[in-house]
């Protein structure tokens, strides 16, 4: 079993217990089974913070060494941060309708920045697009990559800065507002949520390299009928 | 709706989510290495 299968393996067991950790958590007082969406909204939110802090350090690394892999995990890990950002709105907008009373509020810090964030690596991604030369590419995109990041703390911190409808962080450095045991179903499934990062980064970086693989064949065939020989070491066994 | 199709609603689209990525990763390898295949006659 090849190191990648195994780590989707780890990651789908390790979701399997989440989940059934998040189930067997006891109703919260005033929220009651809802509460137990926080065990894939948090986890979602921290993994796209996770993702989008790794594509600002891809984007440093490739700056300084130009190399295309750094360019390769910046890439990946925004897909990712989106994708699990969207994960973060739909629901924190499922529970919010029926605690809150609203699917979504532009008048709240957190939601409105999380919004406005989600659009920004969209962007990075539309930029990423807009040429097929690859050192063009991560030119334009790393600059992005490093400016974009500073939402991360700019988001984390809005339901600190601005008292809106959005709570406060429930992990603080004076303790937990949660019970022990919601406690631990939420790192549980943090853990989960990180292993299911690093397997779905491990694929993307892997098709990312075979993508840049047939793109270099195929303009050195178009260039004058040569072929370059490929670089695919380690890229099928992942 | 009920309580508890509200929460079940909210895994489901989570991880359906992620399923979908990751199936579409899948094809995109798929079709890549078939086309590399292809490149090397």
């Amino acid at each position: 079993m090849t190191r990648l299968r195994l780590l989707m393996v780890v990651a789908g067991l390790a979701a399997v217990v989440g989940v059934a950790l998040a189930y067997t958590t006891p109703p919260e007082a005033l929220q009651r089974t809802y509460a137990r969406i926080v065990n894939i909204h948090v986890p979602s939110m921290w993994l796209a913070f996770l993702a989008f802090a790794v594509t600002a350090a891809g984007s440093i690394g490739w700056r300084i060494t130009r190399n295309r892999s750094w360019d390769r995990l910046a890439g990946g890990s925004a897909e990712i941060g989106v994708l699990f950002t969207i994960i973060g709105l739909v629901t924190g907008m499922i529970w919010g309708r029926p605690v809150w009373g609203v699917f979504f509020d532009w008048g709240d810090a957190r939601m409105a920045s999380t919004a406005v964030l989600l659009l920004v690596y969209l962007a990075y991604l539309a930029l990423r697009r807009t040429t097929i030369d690859p050192e063009v590419r991560a030119a334009r995109a790393s600059i992005l990559g490093i400016v974009a990041v500073i939402q991360v703390p700019l988001v984390y911190f809005s339901v600190n800065l601005f008292r809106t409808l959005h709570q406060t962080q429930s992990f603080r450095p004076d303790g937990s507002t949660m019970h022990p045991t919601m406690v631990r179903a939420l790192l549980v499934n943090l853990a989960a949520f990180t292993l299911l990062y690093l397997a779905l980064l491990s694929a993307r970086m892997l098709v990312a390299r075979l993508e840049d693989a047939a793109a270099a064949r195929e303009m050195a065939a178009a260039a004058g009928g040569a072929v370059l020989p490929p670089n695919l070491t380690g890229a099928v066994d992942g | 709706m009920g309580e508890a199709a509200v929460v079940n609603l909210a895994f489901v689209v989570s991880f359906g989510l992620v399923a979908w990525y990751a199936g579409r990763l899948h094809i995109r390898y798929r079709r890549l290495v078939k086309r590399i295949d292809q490149q090397r006659g």
